[in-house]
């Protein structure tokens, strides 16, 4: 008797019924715009990009994050921690590589309408860990890192605002970042990136989050955000 | 292992994953409040700082020094300075853990055009944070105030016909001739321990002081 190939569907299906049904809220509650996510990076990096990030109180620190080693392990890296109260991106891509079995296979999660300049991408109270960043002319025609307003720099990562309280008040050290001298920090009235490749450990929107055109990919081989276009 | 076993346990760990993975999503709808961390006891170590347009801020120094580099080139200008200003020095600031740094100079400038040849740098104990600009970069500009607090042993070189090297310490000294005056420089080697960027109060966003483009930043 010759041996069964194929996929067997009815394995698959109830793990496929719930992933595709978590799929659903999500998709529901980005569409209601009352999605506030956190996305944790385990362990590795995951790449990142857009082609245009606004955001409005924002601040950059030197911060730490806890990453697991594996086997209960754990340990300490530094990063950037970007945040800002209000932003606005022009398309976004976030993947991740992983290893099963030999295999290499990508999950990556995009969304934006497809336009160039359009800020479709809202939310509020965002937070990425930075390992690297690039910034690189793009077809919108722009390019770089821009600050505006009242810039500081060099003020303690924990001193650095972003978010205000429901007093009006901006609440201290939104970034949670070590309290203490030796955590550098950019605090900026508006921070300006343009097709913005990089590496981070996590990401984390604590408000509204609106993100048309939402999707997640589970792709074999290497095909993360660093080897496609520019979202838009 | 068969390869139609090994493709099928690769879907459902792919899966597994991706359902995992969205686990992490919880709903965190409100602003956070965080804990409200003074700059020190009762505060005591935030530093009042006036600057050139006579308003305040009163930041928690993070101590660490940024370094900003540039390097000579043979026949090029790899940087202007507009409208220098030595506004106080020598001063001594206070740093949140409580630390002083001394023999700093309160120094201004109106624009600060750099070339590719420009490396930032903040080489603190535990990290590294460098921003590297590839292209010319543009701080400051018509309008615009950059109020910088630097160790009085940064150095700049500045093109009269030839290079002329001078410390900020010692470039003090000749305020009442140098002040708003503008450079072409041959290099640069400033340790700045704090630096703002502004329009005089009244207006705000739209002039963008900072800009970068081609930009790395690096977290090592």
């Amino acid at each position: 008797m010759p041996a069964a190939t194929g996929t067997r569907w009815r394995r698959t299906g109830v793990l496929m019924a719930l992933a595709f049904a978590t799929l659903g809220s999500l998709g529901w509650m980005v569409k209601t715009n009352v999605l506030a996510a956190e996305i944790v990076v385990q362990s590795n990096t995951a790449q990142f990009a857009t082609t245009e990030l606004y955001g409005v109180d924002t601040a950059f620190g030197m911060s730490t994050v806890s990453r697991s080693t594996g086997a209960g392990g754990t340990d300490t890296r530094q990063v950037l921690r970007g945040g800002f109260a209000k932003g606005q991106l022009d398309g976004l891509c976030v993947s991740q590589k992983q290893q099963v079995l030999g295999q290499t296979f990508t999950i990556r999660l995009t969304a934006g309408d497809g336009v160039v300049g359009t800020r479709e991408i809202v939310g509020e109270n965002a937070m990425f860990d930075i390992v690297t960043l690039r910034t690189t002319s793009g077809a919108n025609g722009k390019n770089g890192l821009m600050l505006d307003g009242r810039s500081l720099l060099g003020v303690a990562s924990h001193d650095a605002t972003t978010i205000k309280g429901p007093d009006g008040q901006f609440v201290e050290n939104p970034l949670r970042a070590p309290v203490g001298s030796g955590y550098y920090a950019i605090d900026a009235d508006v921070g300006h990136l343009y097709n913005a490749r990089g590496t981070i450990y996590q990401g984390e929107i604590g408000g509204p989050f609106s993100a048309p055109g939402l999707k997640i990919d589970v792709l074999p081989g290497d095909v993360g955000c660093a080897s496609q276009p520019l979202p838009r | 292992m068969s390869r139609a076993l090994r493709g099928r346990l690769l879907i459902l760990f792919a899966l597994v994953a991706l359902v995992l993975g969205l686990s992490q999503l919880r709903d965190d709808g409100t602003a956070a409040q965080a804990a409200q961390p003074p700059c020190g006891p009762n505060d005591a170590n935030r530093q009042t700082l006036n600057l050139y347009d006579g308003s305040q801020v009163r930041p928690c120094l993070s101590g660490a020094v940024l370094q900003l580099n540039i390097v000579r080139g043979l026949f090029q200008t790899p940087f202007r300075v507009n409208k220098i200003r030595f506004v106080e020095g020598p001063v001594t600031l206070t740093m949140a853990d409580g630390s002083t740094r001394s023999n700093l100079y309160h120094i201004t400038f109106e624009s600060f055009l750099i070339d590719d040849r420009a490396s930032l740098l903040v080489d603190a104990p535990n990290y590294d944070l460098s921003l590297a600009p590839d292209a010319s970069s543009t701080i400051g500009g018509s309008g615009v105030n950059i109020d910088l607090w630097v160790t009085g042993s940064s150095r700049l070189e500045v093109r009269v016909l030839f290079c002329f090297g001078f410390s900020i310490d010692g470039l003090s000294g000749l305020s009442n001739i140098l002040n708003g005056t503008s450079w072409d420089g041959c290099s640069l080697d400033f340790d700045i321990v704090f630096a703002t960027l502004y329009r005089p109060a009244g207006s705000s966003t739209g002039t963008f002081p900072l800009r970068m483009p081609d930009t790395t930043i690096e977290v090592r």
